[in-house]
């Protein structure tokens, strides 16, 4: 390690303007968010003008990092630096979704049994039990999604996809660049599948009577898979951009620090929380 | 404890842009700090601002200034900006200049990121701003009054765009604290210059590498916590709302599970650096380098573990009051060691009382009596009586100003002279100090009185016999707000010019930092230094 540090510089990149663009659409995007849903002001051009402001930051950002990868400015100690940043930053992504888990947990462990252990007269609404599932007084009747149907197929799928990632990575590390493409591929399609398959669930759970304001079913079923979707959307679109860079023939066996980077964040940011909805939401 | 062999030194990129652009676009660790220093400087003087206001309004009985709603606004809003936008932003404008010069790397491990942490905030703090300031031409109802941690925003207590605006400013603050903290621990992992072991590291890097963890575990939380809140408010969720089978006690939850380890984030940065400062003013080396690591590592641990000592009056069940009571004394036992450990470095000691000496010290004393009176409040029958009185403000006031202001003022003035490459003004300096004590004391000490006879926090009015100690803890905290023009002046006069400051700075001084020129030049340690 000390041989590679001594004889190389470091590559800081030159000033940037992406950051603090990213950060002006941020800021767009949270005043025009914030107003909007006060009724202080009733379009969505700022929240569009900051979301795109935002993008092309995001993107001008990553493109450069492409370029600079590609033009050999990294090496495996600036290449270290993005694997210890990424595996931080899928720690804090963690954190947050575990949040909403340890919501649900707590709801069904703490919140539920305490309100059903009150005075036996007490009650909530009409027809209270202090049982999971539970609706509440402003929701229809509904009925809890059962775990068999999409969600169990949904699981497999995502599991799926993560394998198919080894299979890719595995791929290049013997050199054979058709079983990458084709094992990214492959997870690319069923992250698409699963996206499209929650859509379907969230289709039947509205059948079933479950919104959003279904009491603390409704709320933490929706807001469990779509904090898990968004991150799932996330890694598809990092799951295209690998694909693209693998057709133009990037990624080489001793080079190939995003296609690692990416597959840790599907795993640990995308299978492993997918696998804890469906075992804890759903099946338990 | 380190010392370079070789400090190549030279400017192998074009010059930076000129004017603004060379700001807002910069990837080099010295420009970022000083950002996020005159950010937090800047930010000290509005939240300062703020409560001058609350204790105008505090200075007599009754209402005079301020409705109810504005004083819960500016208290509100004093917090926020203290926490996130003066501490924290300080400490990591320090963490950022003196980081890669402690450890020899040419800069932070992701520049742009880097660049990218800082420039959220001023975005942020104009957005928390932005429904103080609109609620003056007649738009919503006022900036967030809910508390700093937004503890009474589930109640339907506090409605209106505040909450809004700041549950936002929380998102951005999250991925600035977020993408700083993982800056900070990719460049202490990896940019380490050879000889540069893990228990070779100067204390205040160990400090910011604990705090960049405990920033990485618990700002998500509290990210996700405003997520909820926003849903709850907004898109019919029923999180926090009992009504709908919901529990605002877990909001109470989220909230401090974030809450208590930022205490501590907003105290270790402080605590790290301490130790350098009495060290070098002792002349003796770092006093139980290793202990302290530990300490300060248990003491991570432990905050993760005993956030529910600030919910102890929300009904918890007996068993975890108990519990969260013994967990909360057990953060006593590393903290001591610390303490100890710093008398420890400067008994016997060649001392000499510079400004940042006494500051260290200064801290050393008030952060004694903001830890001991920590020790009391957990006990849960004692805390029925504490809740939400202004006991608890004294205290986390001789915490958070005697610990986390008095750390960072030490800090400032001790490489004040590294940053400019000129020596302040001494006189005034230890002038600046013994005001900053006096008035400090004056503020704070009336409150324990007054909390202990039943004053509760965040009301804007209170009975007659609480009349004396209000009136000289607001005389106090005006004239504490005085003082602090002092520092201004000593900065600007130091930045401006001065006597010369050798690389040494300071006779005693130890670490990597101090053998480069002040200022150290645009790029240093560009090629790595040998360490032995």
């Amino acid at each position: 390690m000390s041989e590679m540090r001594s004889d190389r510089h470091y590559y800081v990149p030159p000033p940037s303007h992406y950051p603090v663009t990213i950060n002006l659409g941020l800021f767009i995007l949270a005043l025009g968010f914030a107003l909007r849903i006060n009724a202080i002001v009733s379009g969505v051009v700022p929240i569009l003008a900051g979301i795109s402001l935002a993008l092309y930051g995001a993107f001008g950002w990553v493109e450069k990092i492409l370029c600079e990868d590609e033009s050999g400015n990294y090496h495996p100690w600036e290449d270290r630096s993005f694997r210890i940043g990424m595996a931080y930053f899928i720690f804090s992504e963690v954190a947050f979704f575990g949040a909403f888990l340890l919501a649900l947990m707590y709801v069904r462990a703490f919140s539920l049994p305490e309100l059903a252990s009150m005075d036996p007269h007490f009650t909530l609404w009409p027809d209270f039990k202090g049982t999971w599932p539970s609706g509440g007084p402003k929701s229809q009747a509904f009925t809890p999604l059962g775990a068999w149907g999409l969600p169990a197929v949904n699981a497999i799928l995502i599991l799926a996809s993560a394998v198919s990632l080894i299979w890719a990575r595995k791929g290049l590390s013997t050199a054979n660049r058709g079983q990458m493409v084709a094992g990214l591929a492959i997870a690319f399609s069923l992250g698409v599948a699963f996206l499209f398959q929650q859509a379907m669930e969230y289709r039947h759970a509205a059948e079933l009577g479950v919104t959003l304001a279904s009491g603390v079913y409704g709320t933490n079923f929706y807001m469990l898979t779509g904090v898990h979707g968004v991150h799932l959307l996330a890694g598809i679109i990092m799951l295209a951009v690998l694909l693209l860079r693998a057709f133009h023939g990037n990624f080489k066996a001793e080079s190939h620090v995003g296609l690692d980077l990416v597959s840790w964040y599907w795993n640990f940011a995308v299978a492993i929380p997918g696998l804890l909805v469906f075992v804890y939401f759903y099946w338990l | 404890m380190a010392t370079a062999t070789t400090t190549a030194v030279h400017d192998q990129h074009e010059h930076p842009p000129a004017g603004i652009m060379r700001w807002l676009t910069t990837t080099n660790h010295k420009d970022l700090g000083i950002l996020y220093m005159s950010f937090g400087a800047i930010m000290f003087f509005i939240g300062g601002a703020f409560i001058v206001a609350v204790r105008a309004e505090l200075l007599l009985p009754g209402l005079q200034l301020l409705s109810p709603g504005m004083y819960n606004q500016l208290f509100t809003l004093h917090a926020l900006i203290m926490v996130f936008g003066a501490i924290m932003p300080f400490a990591t404008g320090l963490n950022n200049y003196l980081i890669p010069l402690m450890i020899g790397a040419p800069d932070m491990a992701l520049p742009r990121v880097n660049n990218w942490g800082f420039w959220i905030l001023p975005f942020a703090a104009t957005l928390l701003l932005t429904p103080f300031l609109l609620q003056f031409s007649g738009v919503g109802s006022g900036a967030t009054g809910a508390g700093w941690i937004m503890h009474n925003a589930s109640l339907d207590l506090q409605s209106g765009i505040g909450i809004d605006f700041a549950i936002f400013t929380i998102h951005l603050l999250g991925l600035s604290s977020i993408t700083g903290a993982i800056n900070v621990v990719v460049t202490v992992l990896n940019m380490r210059a050879p000889g540069i072991s893990l228990m070779k590291m100067p204390l205040f890097v160990w400090a910011w590498l604990i705090t960049a963890f405990m920033l990485i575990l618990a700002m998500p939380v509290f990210s996700a916590a405003a997520t909820m809140l926003l849903t709850d408010r907004h898109f019919g969720t029923h999180f926090f709302d009992a009504a709908n089978g919901g529990d605002p006690i877990l909001l109470q939850h989220l909230i401090w599970f974030f809450g208590h380890p930022e205490v501590y984030i907003v105290l270790l940065p402080a605590w790290g650096l301490i130790p350098h400062i009495l060290a070098t003013f002792s002349r003796k080396p770092v006093y139980g380098y290793r202990a302290q690591v530990y300490a300060l590592w248990t003491i991570c641990f432990l905050s993760f573990i005993v956030w529910s000592h600030h919910m102890l009056t929300s009904g918890l069940p007996l068993a975890a009051e108990v519990y969260f009571m013994y967990s909360t004394m057990a953060v006593s036992i590393p903290t001591s060691v610390l303490v100890f450990c710093w008398l420890g470095a400067i008994w016997r000691g060649a001392m000499t009382f510079e400004t940042p000496m006494l500051f260290a010290l200064g801290f050393v004393a008030h952060f004694g009596m903001g830890a001991l009176t920590g020790l009391i409040l957990p006990a849960v029958a004692v805390n029925a009586q504490y809740h939400n009185s202004y006991v608890i403000v004294s205290h986390f006031h001789y915490t958070f100003f005697g610990g986390g202001i008095f750390g960072m003022m030490a800090a400032a003035y001790y490489w004040l002279p590294k940053f400019t490459g000129h020596m302040f003004d001494e006189k005034l300096g230890r002038l600046h100090f013994w005001l900053t004590t006096i008035f400090f004391n004056m503020t704070f000490i009336p409150q324990w009185f007054a909390g202990l006879d039943g004053m509760p926090r965040h009301v804007a009015d209170y009975p007659l016999k609480l009349s004396a100690a209000n009136l000289v803890s607001s005389a106090g905290a005006f004239l504490l707000g005085l003082a602090q023009l002092l520092l201004v002046y000593i900065v600007v006069k130091c930045v401006r010019g001065g006597p010369k400051a050798t690389g040494q700075v300071w006779e005693g001084a130890q670490g990597l930092e101090f053998t480069l020129p002040s200022p150290p030049p645009y790029h240093t340690f560009e090629t790595p230094p040998e360490v032995k």
